[in-house]
């Protein structure tokens, strides 16, 4: 009975968590002063990421000084897959539970995944440049990356077309859920079809086939990436917040505190 | 419970239906057998008219035109439907939205599939592809046509209300058909160097049920979401 009682416990303190976190309101408000950690974090691992990795790191026996752009490459590449996995995700939370904020979260991703799949697909050109020989290469990775940056165009582009903001949401989150089914099945088909392309960087059984001066400033790069994209997923979604619940009294409230506070008329609110 | 009909019955009255329509507008059904066709006549005079360069890009271009062809199929796909109600009465039928779906999208596949696959020695004639590759080329566009239906009429379903919607149909429709391309043409090429095409046609014999399984629930939840959003 006692773990049962426990189990009940926990399951209430953690319909309350999510209750509270699924409301604008308490969200806007606890997360007022993240946005100067996440963006501080960003800035200073890369900054030491970028600048080990650049200054400090040996070059490369085979390819040289080029291989540097790993330091920008990987991280954008990794951190575009995590957001489509994390854009599908909260799409599926707000299409099955009907929670407004998780449409709003997802889609805050979009934006940034656009932007990542761009540079890790740009990067990958220059790097192809030196180290292959040619620009684009219609290797396995770099098709998938593409079509990546299609299906986030594809949910981007969705959500602008349709009339009626709800109707958008909705449509969108369902293409989403879906692109995130049919992605492994795209990457294993484009895999079977071609490969050329190095194999992944990190596993995590392995020690990386590098050594240590290369790949601890990757690791502190993709750290840094991951958090850059936290603080513009964050400023997205308190920006659309302030859209969307623009008419609601305790953002009004808000904002009168924080911006009018001279106002003869604050007592109104 | 009895007054019901049998999902069974349904399917044959509402493919009789289906094909109805297309005979009542056969111009328009045709126009998507006519623009394969004309692409073809694009290809030997863009690249070259010889015989053995045509015979090696031929099964691909075949496959890309048909693609082509079911996007322009499928942006009104549900338009007619949609704006004569009948969506909303399948709606409020007794039977399940994606029951219809799927009915409706089994009978393009019977219209569109069967009458693409049974072009495809002609178009093969046309681009010179070597005969003993054409019994394969139809087999894989008979099963993928069958995919791409699905996918296409999700698209299609998605952007009921958007505006612009023939880009979008193939920004979304696209990425899903790639793997049904890829294993498509990889039977093709295997069966052309003597192997064997077992995996690929597997494959796509998988992707196939797969979408007929699980697509049709999607869609009757995008159509969902147009009429109630």
């Amino acid at each position: 009975m006692a773990t049962n009682d426990a189990n009940k416990n926990w399951r209430v303190v953690f319909k309350r968590w999510f209750h509270q976190w699924a409301s604008p309101r308490f969200f806007f408000e606890k997360t007022a002063s993240w946005l100067p950690f996440l963006s501080g974090m960003a800035i200073v691992l890369l900054g030491i990421g970028w600048g080990w990795g650049l200054f400090w790191a040996p070059p490369d026996y085979q390819q040289g000084n080029s291989f540097r752009l790993i330091y920008l490459h990987v991280p954008a590449a990794s951190v575009a897959l995590s957001i489509y996995a994390l854009m599908a995700m909260f799409s599926l939370v707000s299409l099955v539970w009907k929670i407004k904020l998780a449409d709003t979260w997802a889609q805050s991703c979009v934006m940034s995944g656009v932007l990542f799949t761009f540079i890790a697909l740009m990067t990958g050109a220059f790097w192809g440049k030196p180290t292959w020989g040619t620009w684009w290469q219609w290797d396995a990775r770099l098709t998938s990356m593409l079509v990546l940056e299609f299906l986030f165009i594809g949910v981007m582009v969705l959500r602008t077309a349709i009339e009626g903001r709800e109707a958008a949401n909705k449509a969108a989150a369902l293409l989403a859920v879906v692109g995130i089914v049919n992605l492994p099945i795209i990457k294993f088909s484009v895999n079977w079809w071609n490969t050329l392309h190095q194999g992944a960087t990190f596993k995590l059984t392995e020690k990386p086939p590098m050594p240590a001066e290369m790949w601890v400033p990757l690791l502190i790069a993709l750290l840094g990436i991951y958090f850059l994209f936290a603080a513009f997923w964050l400023l997205e979604t308190r920006l659309l917040i302030l859209q969307r619940e623009g008419k609601s009294q305790w953002l009004q409230r808000w904002m009168m505190t924080r911006y009018c506070i001279d106002n003869k008329d604050k007592d109104k609110f | 419970m009895t007054i019901l009909m049998t999902l069974r019955h349904l399917f044959w009255l509402a493919l009789r239906r289906e094909g109805l329509l297309v005979v009542q507008k056969s111009s328009q059904a045709l126009q998507p057998l006519l623009f394969l066709t004309l692409i073809m006549a694009l290809f030997p005079l863009a690249i070259s008219p010889d015989q053995k360069i045509l015979a090696t890009i031929a099964a691909g271009v075949i496959w890309i035109a048909v693609l082509l062809a079911s996007y322009l199929a499928s942006d009104a796909f549900f338009a007619e439907d949609w704006q004569s109600g009948v969506i909303e009465q399948w709606r409020y039928s007794p039977y399940p939205l994606a029951w219809w779906v799927q009915i409706k999208i089994v009978a393009h596949w019977m219209l569109y599939g069967v009458s693409i696959t049974l072009m495809a020695p002609l178009l093969a004639l046309l681009l010179a592809l070597p005969w003993s590759q054409v019994p394969i080329l139809m087999l894989t566009l008979f099963i993928g046509s069958g995919i791409i239906a699905y996918s296409n009429a999700l698209a299609a379903a998605l952007t009921l209300r958007a505006r612009s919607a023939a880009v979008l149909v193939l920004l979304i429709a696209l990425p899903m058909q790639i793997p049904v391309v890829i294993f498509a043409m990889a039977a093709i090429n295997l069966q052309a160097s003597g192997e064997s095409i077992l995996a690929p046609l597997a494959f796509l014999g998988g992707l196939w049920l797969f979408s007929a399984a699980l697509l049709p629930l999607a869609i009757a939840m995008a159509l969902q979401i147009m009429m109630t959003a």
